[in-house]
C-alpha cells in the first residue's frame, strides 16, 4: 500500500506559499505599503509606472501599487469570510437536513431549490440593490446566494454516512443525536467541502470584485481590486496600469486558489496516485 | 425466571408491503446463547435492529413487543432507551472495514462509551481502553490504542469492535454475523475469544448467522428463520441432527454441498 499522500508539495506547495506571502503583504499592508493610498498628488495625474510609483498613479495621482496592497486587504478578506460562512451555513444545513431527513429536511432543501432556481448574478444584483451597497452587505449577500450548493453536497454525504455502520454503532451505544452527528457523521462528510471551500474563495473574491467594479461593493475611497479596474475603465486609453496591474492581480490569485482546489480535490479523490 | 430478552409477535413491514418480519417470538435467559439461524432476507438482521431500536426511517413497527429485562423498550422514551441499551446492550456488526470511525482512533471509540455510560474521565477511559483492548488479544493495548482503524486488519477490527461493544459491561451481547467477512483461521479464533469472554463475563448472548456451524460453536438454543417468521426452536444440535421445518434442511443441504 502507498504511504500517506503529502499535499504540500511540487506546484501546490509553490501556490500555498504565493498566497501566504499574499495575505502577508495584505496583514502588513499598513507598513509596506510605499504612501498612503488615499493621497491625492494632482500634479502626478496618471502618471506612468516608474521609480517611486512602482506601478504608476491614477486619476487623482493616487500610488497604484498603495492602493493594491491596502485593495489585497479587502478582496482577501471578503473572499475568505464569505467563502468561510456560507460553508459554515451550507455544512450545518446540509447535515441537519441529511441526517434528520423528514419535515425538516424539506423545509431547508425547498428553501435552497427556490435559491438555486434564480439565476445567481440577478438575485446578488437585486438583494445588494435592496439592502443598499457596501462591503458588509457584499459578504451577507454571497453567504445567503452561495449556502445552497455546500447544503446539497454535505447533505448527500450525510445521507450515505448515517447507516453506515459505525454511525448505528455509535447510536446503539447511547450517544446523543447531535454528539453523533458532529462526532461521527460530519467529520467523514467534510473532505469534499474542503475542495468546495477552496473553489469558494475564489469565487468570493471574483463575486467582490465583480460588484465593486459595478459600483455595489466597497465605496470610495476604500479600494479594492474590482474597485481599481472599475477606476481604470474610466482612463483606459491614456493609463494602460490601472486595469492590467488590478486585473493581474485578480487573475493571479484565482490561478493560485485554483491550484489548490484542484490539489485538494485530487488528495481526497481515492482513485488518484499519492 | 424470567427472561431478559423477550421478542414478543414482532412484525415489521416496509411500505404498503406485506410484512418482512411476522409474528416472531423468541427469547434469552441472562448468561445464556441463542443463535438466530436464517438465510440472507429472512428477517434475522431486522429483528435484532428492532431490539436495538435502529429500525431504518422507512421500516414500521407493526406489532408486537421487545421486553429487555421486564421493560418495554417501546415506551422508553428516546434518552431513556438511550442510557439502558448503551450501557446494557452491546453491538458487534457484520462487516469490520465499515464498523469503525475511520477517523478516530481506535482507543477513543472504545473511551466513547466508557466517559458516556460509567463516567470515568478522560485518562481513565483511556487506560480502560487500552486494558480492552489487551483482553481482546491486541497488546500492547496502548500503542493499539492510538492507532486508526486502517492500520488495523480485518480480524483486528472486529476484536476492537468486540472490545467497543463490552466495555461498557453491557448484559446483551448482540452479533450480527460477526464472522462472516472474516477468514476460517481467524473465524474460529475470533469464536474462541467470544466463548472465553462470555464464560469470563456472564453476558448473554444473541448470535445471528446463516452459517450453522458459527451458530454451533458458541450457542446452545437457536431459532431458525425464514420469510419473516420463526420457523423452527430448539436445541442446536437436534435442529442440526433433525431438522424439522424446510428453512432448516435447505441451510444444512446448502452447507452439505460445500
Amino acid at each position: 500500500m502507498a504511504g500517506p499522500k503529502v499535499f504540500w508539495k511540487g506546484p501546490t506547495l509553490a501556490a500555498g506559499l504565493a498566497l501566504a506571502a499574499l495575505a502577508a503583504v495584505a496583514v502588513l499592508a499598513h507598513w509596506l505599503a510605499p504612501s498612503d493610498p488615499d493621497k491625492i498628488d494632482i500634479l502626478q495625474r496618471l502618471a506612468a509606472p516608474g521609480p517611486g510609483q512602482w506601478l504608476g498613479r491614477d486619476a487623482l495621482g493616487r500610488d497604484l501599487l498603495s492602493r493594491m496592497i491596502y485593495g489585497a486587504q479587502v478582496s482577501l478578506a471578503v473572499g475568505l469570510t464569505a467563502a468561510l460562512g456560507s460553508t459554515l451555513v451550507g455544512s450545518l444545513l446540509g447535515a441537519v437536513s441529511g441526517y434528520l431527513g423528514g419535515w425538516v429536511d424539506e423545509v431547508i432543501m425547498r428553501c435552497a431549490d427556490v435559491l438555486m432556481c434564480i439565476p445567481g448574478l440577478f438575485l446578488v444584483l437585486t438583494l445588494i440593490v435592496v439592502l443598499g451597497p457596501g462591503i458588509t452587505n457584499v459578504v451577507l449577500v454571497i453567504i445567503f446566494t452561495g449556502w445552497t450548493d455546500i447544503a446539497r453536497l454535505v447533505r448527500g454525504e450525510v445521507l450515505s454516512l448515517k447507516s453506515r455502520e459505525f454511525v448505528l454503532a455509535a447510536r446503539a451505544s447511547g450517544a446523543h443525536p447531535a454528539r453523533i452527528l458532529f462526532r461521527h457523521v460530519l467529520p467523514n462528510a467534510m473532505a469534499p467541502v474542503y475542495v468546495s471551500l477552496t473553489f469558494g474563495i475564489a469565487g468570493s473574491i471574483l463575486m467582490e470584485s465583480g460588484l465593486s467594479f459595478l459600483g455595489l461593493g466597497v465605496q470610495p475611497p476604500t479600494a479594492s481590486w474590482g474597485s481599481l479596474l472599475s477606476d481604470g475603465r474610466e482612463t483606459l486609453h491614456e493609463a494602460w496600469w490601472m486595469v492590467v496591474f488590478p486585473g493581474l492581480a485578480i487573475l493571479v490569485t484565482m490561478l493560485l486558489i485554483n491550484q489548490l482546489g484542484e490539489a485538494a480535490r485530487r488528495h481526497y479523490d481515492p482513485k488518484e496516485p499519492a | 425466571m424470567s427472561a431478559l430478552l423477550q421478542v414478543d409477535g414482532l412484525s415489521l413491514g416496509f411500505g404498503d408491503a406485506p410484512d418482512v418480519v411476522h409474528g416472531a417470538t423468541f427469547s434469552l435467559e441472562a448468561g445464556q446463547s441463542l443463535g438466530l439461524l436464517g438465510a440472507s432476507g429472512s428477517g434475522k438482521s431486522l429483528s435484532a435492529l428492532a431490539v436495538l431500536g435502529l429500525l431504518p426511517e422507512a421500516c414500521q413497527w407493526r406489532g408486537g413487543r421487545v421486553l429487555f429485562d421486564g421493560q418495554d423498550l417501546a415506551l422508553l422514551d428516546a434518552g431513556a432507551r438511550r442510557a439502558l441499551c448503551g450501557a446494557s446492550i452491546g453491538l458487534v456488526f457484520q462487516e469490520p472495514f465499515t464498523a469503525l470511525n475511520p477517523l478516530l482512533r481506535v482507543g477513543d471509540q472504545i473511551a466513547e462509551g466508557l466517559r458516556l455510560h460509567k463516567g470515568l474521565d478522560r485518562a481513565a477511559a483511556d487506560r480502560e481502553a487500552a486494558a480492552w483492548l489487551e483482553r481482546v488479544g491486541l497488546a500492547p493495548g496502548a500503542s493499539r490504542a492510538r492507532q486508526y482503524p486502517h492500520q488495523f486488519s480485518g480480524g483486528m477490527r472486529q476484536r476492537a469492535l468486540l472490545a467497543m461493544a463490552l466495555a461498557c459491561g453491557p448484559r446483551l451481547l448482540i452479533c450480527d454475523e460477526p464472522t462472516t467477512a472474516l477468514d476460517a483461521t481467524v473465524q474460529a479464533q475470533m469464536l474462541e475469544l467470544l466463548r472465553r469472554l462470555q464464560r469470563d463475563l456472564g453476558f448473554a448472548l444473541l448470535m445471528i448467522s446463516h452459517d450453522l456451524a458459527v451458530i454451533r460453536a458458541v450457542a446452545g438454543r437457536a431459532v431458525v428463520m425464514e420469510a419473516g417468521q420463526v420457523v423452527e426452536a430448539g436445541a442446536v444440535d437436534s435442529i442440526l441432527q433433525d431438522p424439522q421445518s424446510g428453512a432448516a434442511r435447505r441451510l444444512m443441504d446448502a452447507y452439505a454441498v460445500l
